[in-house]
């Protein structure tokens, strides 16, 4: 039994959590005690991680694989779950009445995120997709509906149809996977699918496959929910779709890419040519954004793009490269979103403009912001330098010369607006707001780790870099024989 | 204040000052008439020409050469420079390129 | 490998981080004690020059982050010294930010010159450029923001330039060949070229050079002092380091020295006057990079050396009229010789200097390049680089003394009140600067027994009697034309802006603008208002078309180029109306077309 549990211990954590805030949400006016819940489940769930790190096993008859990479995502995955939680606050923008339930439907979609990293078979993959974005959908809509607001609705709704067209796209793919090698096992498949890879229909297959995960990670042209998304949802909202999502899917693009054997040439093609097009239309349509969350939604298309550039290396070196390079990503955009959370009065969207003074109102915030905007411009030291330096670098060793100076002019053109935020934060005309933000001791000390990480991570990738090759060797293993619990 | 002082004592001997000015530039020209007559044997100035390589049309050689033997050459070439420097300057600036200092400002 | 060497700019980002924890009291005192810090620190290493530090086993690369030699040391001297200086003349200041960015500035440059290897070089040089621009932000005036972020604009494209070189050159010779050397031969490959495009931006050198007028004056009056120093001379060091001898700097530099002279000439602003004579003196140490040989090489350096002090002796000077009065045109200055006497003389100091006048410092390093061109037959170099000393001399020693502390008092009443010698920390800073010029230029082994090549520096003698009477015969007849024009009313300064290479980024930028936005802005609007016609979506009826349209208007506070790309960006944002049937169409007809080119690709590559 300890078998079971030991490997299956942030799921069963998370699974438990869920039901003590159901039970909560039965109550009213439970607020705070939900909070306090998933507080706790999210402590928790990054001991339980930390705690499981390194664990082998496989459960469910071979669909569930926990290893090296998928126990380093999930501590990746609950780190960044307790910043969402600790930066959400209050959540001065959902309807109080369902403030309780908010939390509820957050850890549902933790839960469905943390098996998404684990499933080796396409049926619980699929599972797990939707259970991570069912209970978003959820959340995008449970914002208060203030003075003549009804943008969230507009925002869910959008968000469902283009989650049920992607993963419909995606289906489709799989089943043309299916229906090539006769298995849902991931692993199984790989071994089968080999033979048959230069088949157009493989081709298809994969590319449709992929096409479920390119709208988590909101590639061109499965990008267009993300800025409504993002302005529509309220700001906690925001920050977890911005997020820990696109982790997923980069966890899962990997095991998908990996299907497809290194020499493929088809696919590294098809794959640049997404990226090109999201890093440019991603940045330059940043450029013209006056609303900070759509800016970032904006920004995020084009990260995603330098992302998948990591795939366009298509060996290890790359993937791992990828998976670094988003990481980094949560931590920036996090930080971000912090400050959009603490910033904005009563939970309503941030104008850049809005910024103005704001290394007066809170000098930490404002510190937070410029670590963050920097970052992601891909300044050094940051993390964000390094990890587009490591995705150039792979890139530029499989000989994709053309693709890494289109990134590095994208990533030039993405400094002009980003600094254009900070310009706003520290030159700003501050006629406005000149209330001081306080700051309780969670944000205080979230932030300084947010700023900590971004540093280090950037100052020394050495150690995570060297964990996530380790612990892509053992992807896609074949399953030992008798892994039957 | 001792510097106010003497700038002020300068200005109002402005005439006297003046004329050592122009007994200064006499005595420059003049120092320089006597170092090259009576230059013994071949002083090394700083830029002797050296290098293997050639840069320089043969016009320039020469002109190199009447500024290393003429007297008062460089003293030629700092009034004619000056003169002809601001005077391109200027009708520069009058082409064109000086426009209105709000020329900016929309 | 010695253990105990710490990299200077170690120290300054240290002291930067730091420094808003230091109680008020000792602040002032800190604010030294940190630069002085530094500098022992580079002075120390001189005791053990030519040694390697700070190897760094990165990822797949060896960095090298001290690499201490006879070049990088010279330059570190003076740079530290130079931090020193300048933080003392701006002590008074009490944002603590502005000595933050100034000092991260300073580490930046350090970081470069001691860089060994191409992309350490280039992670010192990025933090160069995003530092500086706080300097000219923190003047706070809507000018200087905007001239801050041009200035940005076009370092982010020099950044850029470099770094495609880099990774040109990574990619042509592997990740193991990344070592900062001369170039060599291969300066005028590809790679070789793209990371001298990238250098010579930073450079100032025309056709690139309109950033440096443009942004230096609109920085803080302390802030400029730390600017003229910096970004320029590492580029400098890079030419010497990389480009030594390569004959097309000759020509560029040569233009430039000539090219600056001009503008200076007809400039009205003496801090925008003495940033084109920032471009005229780099145009000597471009070109002595170009000539290559050790006598100019040493040149170089020496000339850098002084360089720095004297232009930030002017700047200083400059930045004390702006600090104390708010005014710095010449046309609207004059005859404060008697509220600012001793601002008065250290600037002339500075202005002597740079004019290469005897007994200053500028005299044993400026003739240095002079000589080592026409010792290597660069004649036509050599006489033009002496007619821009004239120019200089002009500008410097005698038009700003004469108009700005002399000549017809134009200053408005409320400039002459506030016109006084600004506070000793400033005037002392300006001092020390300016016995350090004299001092140079008296004794010269202090300047050149710190220089690269010892050989030739040690058979250089700069008061010849044919040296000295030649720049005595040139400056003091530059003084003659000078006073003759005066006395003609020839040269009286006028109002203006001169327009220079930057007009491309500014004024085409805000030209586009107009062409582009009238045809987009009505096009959107169309298809708005047919989309509101047509009845829509229900869905598109329940949500506010505010918040989906509101976005449109475009941010004017930026002109030029960058309002050029965002339009570009406006344009595309057309797509992104929030239509779900329509963006669906796209995503499937994208999707569809993909796996159909792909197919095709496919077929052709089974054939």
């Amino acid at each position: 039994m300890n078998a079971f549990i030991m490997p299956f211990l942030p799921e069963l954590i998370l699974l438990l959590g869920g039901l003590v805030i159901f039970v909560i949400t039965l109550g009213d006016s439970l607020e705070k005690r939900a909070r306090t819940a998933a507080i706790t489940i999210a402590l928790a769930l990054l001991a339980a991680s930390v705690l499981c790190f390194g664990q082998e096993a496989v459960l469910f008859d071979g669909a569930y694989r926990i290893d090296a990479f998928s126990q380093l995502l999930k501590l990746i995955i609950s780190a960044g779950f307790l910043a969402i939680v600790i930066l959400g606050g209050n959540l001065p923008d959902i309807r109080p009445a369902i403030k309780p339930e908010y939390h509820l439907f957050l850890t549902l979609s933790m839960t469905g995120l943390v098996m998404l990293v684990s499933c080796v078979d396409i049926i619980t993959l699929v599972i797990a997709l939707e259970l991570s974005a069912f209970p978003l959908y959820f959340l995008v809509a449970m914002r208060r509906e203030r003075e003549g607001q009804r943008i969230q609705m507009e925002s869910a709704i959008k968000y469902i149809m283009f989650g049920i067209a992607a993963n419909g796209v995606m289906l489709f793919g799989f089943s043309y996977l299916y229906g090539l090698t006769g298995t849902t096992s991931l692993p199984e498949m790989m071994v089968k699918l080999q033979p048959v890879m230069h088949t157009p229909i493989a081709i298809v297959g994969l590319t449709l496959a992929f096409c479920g995960i390119f709208y988590k990670l909101a590639i061109f042209p499965f990008h267009f929910w993300t800025p409504d998304v993002y302005q529509g949802s309220s700001n906690e909202t925001a920050s977890l779709i911005a997020s820990l999502p696109k982790v997923g899917g980069v966890a899962v693009l990997v095991r998908l890419a990996s299907l497809a054997s290194p020499d493929n040439t088809l696919i590294p093609i098809l794959l640049s040519a997404l990226a090109i097009v999201s890093m440019f239309y991603g940045n330059l349509i940043a450029l013209a954004q006056k609303d900070l969350k759509r800016l970032l939604g904006f920004s995020g298309i084009a990260h995603a793009g330098y992302a998948l550039v990591g795939f366009v290396a298509f060996n290890q070196a790359g993937f791992a490269s990828a998976l670094y390079y988003i990481t980094g990503y949560m931590v920036m955009v996090i930080a971000c979103f912090v400050v959009i959370c603490r910033v904005s009065r009563d939970g309503s969207n941030v104008a850049i403009s809005e910024l103005a003074g704001l290394h007066r109102r809170s000098p930490l915030l404002a510190l937070t912001l410029i670590v963050g905007l920097f970052a992601l411009a891909g300044l050094p030291p940051f993390v964000g330098f390094m990890g587009k330096l490591g995705l150039l670098t792979t890139a530029l060793a499989r000989g994709h010369l053309a693709l890494v100076i289109i990134a590095v002019l994208n990533a030039a053109i993405a400094i002009y607006y980003y600094l254009r935020v900070i310009r706003e934060a520290v030159f700003g005309d501050d006629g406005g707001d000149q209330t001081p933000i306080v700051l309780d001791r969670s944000t205080q000390a979230l932030c300084v780790l947010l700023i900590v990480a971004i540093i280090v991570l950037g100052v020394a990738p050495s150690p995570i870099i060297n964990a996530i090759s380790g612990s892509l060797a053992g992807l896609n293993l074949p399953l030992p024989p008798a892994a039957v619990y | 204040m001792k510097l106010l002082v003497m700038i002020e004592t300068l200005r109002r001997n402005l005439k006297t000052v003046v004329l050592g000015c122009y007994v200064v530039l006499t005595l420059v020209v003049v120092a320089d008439v006597i170092r090259i007559l009576f230059a013994h044997g071949h002083e090394v100035p700083a830029g002797e020409p050296v290098g293997a390589a050639e840069h320089a049309p043969g016009l320039w050689m020469s002109l190199y050469h009447i500024a290393e033997s003429w007297p008062g050459f460089w003293a030629g070439f700092g009034l004619l420079g000056c003169l002809v420097l601001v005077l391109v300057s200027k009708s520069y600036g009058h082409a064109g390129v000086t426009k209105p200092e709000d020329y900016y400002d929309e | 490998m010695n253990d105990l060497w710490i990299h200077p700019s170690l120290i300054l980002l240290g002291g930067a981080f730091l420094l808003p924890l230091i109680p008020k009291a000792f602040k002032r005192s800190y604010l030294l004690a940190v630069p002085l810090l530094v500098f022992a620190d580079v002075l120390q290493m001189l005791a053990s020059p030519n040694a390697v530090h700070g190897v760094v086993r990165f990822l797949n690369w060896t960095l090298t982050f001290g690499r201490v030699d006879s070049l990088s040391l010279v330059f570190a001297v003076i740079m530290s010294g130079m931090c020193f200086i300048g933080t003392l003349y701006g002590q008074h200041v009490e944002e603590d930010a502005q000595h933050i960015a100034s000092w991260a500035y300073v580490s930046g440059s350090l970081g470069a010159i001691f860089a060994g290897d191409l992309l350490t070089l280039f992670l010192f040089w990025e933090v160069m450029a995003f530092s500086s621009v706080f300097l000219i932000w923190f003047r706070r005036t809507p000018e200087s923001i905007r001239a801050g972020f041009r200035y940005l604009l076009v370092h982010v494209a020099g950044g850029l330039l470099l770094l495609t070189g880099i990774i040109l050159w990574i990619h042509q010779k592997g990740t193991n060949h990344i070592s900062f050397e001369s170039f060599g031969a291969e300066a005028y490959s590809a790679p070789g070229l793209f990371i001298l495009a990238g250098i010579i931006l930073n450079a100032a050198v025309p056709p690139l050079h309109a950033w440096l007028p443009d942004a230096y004056p609109a920085g803080t009056f302390n802030g400029s002092v730390f600017l003229s120093a910096f970004t320029t001379k590492t580029a400098v060091y890079a030419l010497c380091r990389g480009f030594a001898g390569m004959e097309l700097l000759v020509w560029l530099g040569t233009i430039m020295a000539l090219y600056g002279v001009i503008y200076a000439i007809i400039e009205n602003d003496i801090r925008r006057l003495f940033a084109y004579h920032i471009i005229s003196q780099v145009g000597y140490m471009v070109a002595g990079a170009g000539i290559g040989t050790a006598l100019a090489i040493n040149g170089v350096c020496a000339h850098a050396f002084a360089h720095i002090l004297y232009k930030g002796l002017l700047f200083m000077g400059g930045g004390a009229v702006l600090h104390m009065t708010g005014e710095t045109r010449m046309s609207e200055l004059g005859g404060l010789y008697k509220k600012m006497p001793w601002t008065f003389l250290l600037t002339l100091i500075g202005g002597l200097s740079i004019s290469a006048f005897p007994l200053f410092s500028g005299f044993v390093s400026k003739s240095m390049i002079v000589s080592a061109a026409f010792a290597e037959n660069w004649t036509p170099a050599g006489f033009l680089l002496t007619l821009a000393a004239i120019g200089t001399f002009y500008c410097n020693g005698l038009k700003v003394p004469y108009f700005v502390w002399f000549g017809k008092d134009n200053c408005r009443p409320e400039v002459r009140a506030l016109a006084k010698d600004p506070p000793w920390n400033m005037l002392a800073a300006m001092g020390l600067a300016a016995t350090l010029c004299i001092f140079l230029g008296c004794y010269t082994p202090a300047l050149y027994r710190l220089l690269p090549d010892q050989i030739s520096a040690s058979a250089y003698h700069p008061y010849s009697a044919g040296h000295i009477s030649e720049s005595l015969q040139v400056l003091l007849f530059t003084a003659l034309g000078f006073f003759l024009l005066v006395k003609l009313r020839k040269i009286q300064p006028h109002r203006g802006t001169n327009v220079d290479l930057d007009w491309f980024y500014r004024k085409v930028g805000t030209l586009f603008l107009w062409l582009a936005r009238k045809p987009v802005q009505t096009l959107d609007n169309a298809v708005g208002e047919t989309y509101l016609a047509a009845g829509l979506l229900p869905l598109m009826k329940i949500s506010r078309f505010s918040g989906i349209f509101d976005n449109r208007v475009i941010d004017a506070t930026v002109d030029g180029i960058a309002t050029t790309v965002r339009n570009l960006g406006g344009r595309l944002r057309g797509a992104q109306r929030g239509a779900v049937q329509e963006n669906l169409t796209v995503v499937f007809a994208v999707t569809a077309v993909l796996i159909f080119i792909s197919l095709f690709v496919f077929n052709g590559f089974a054939r």
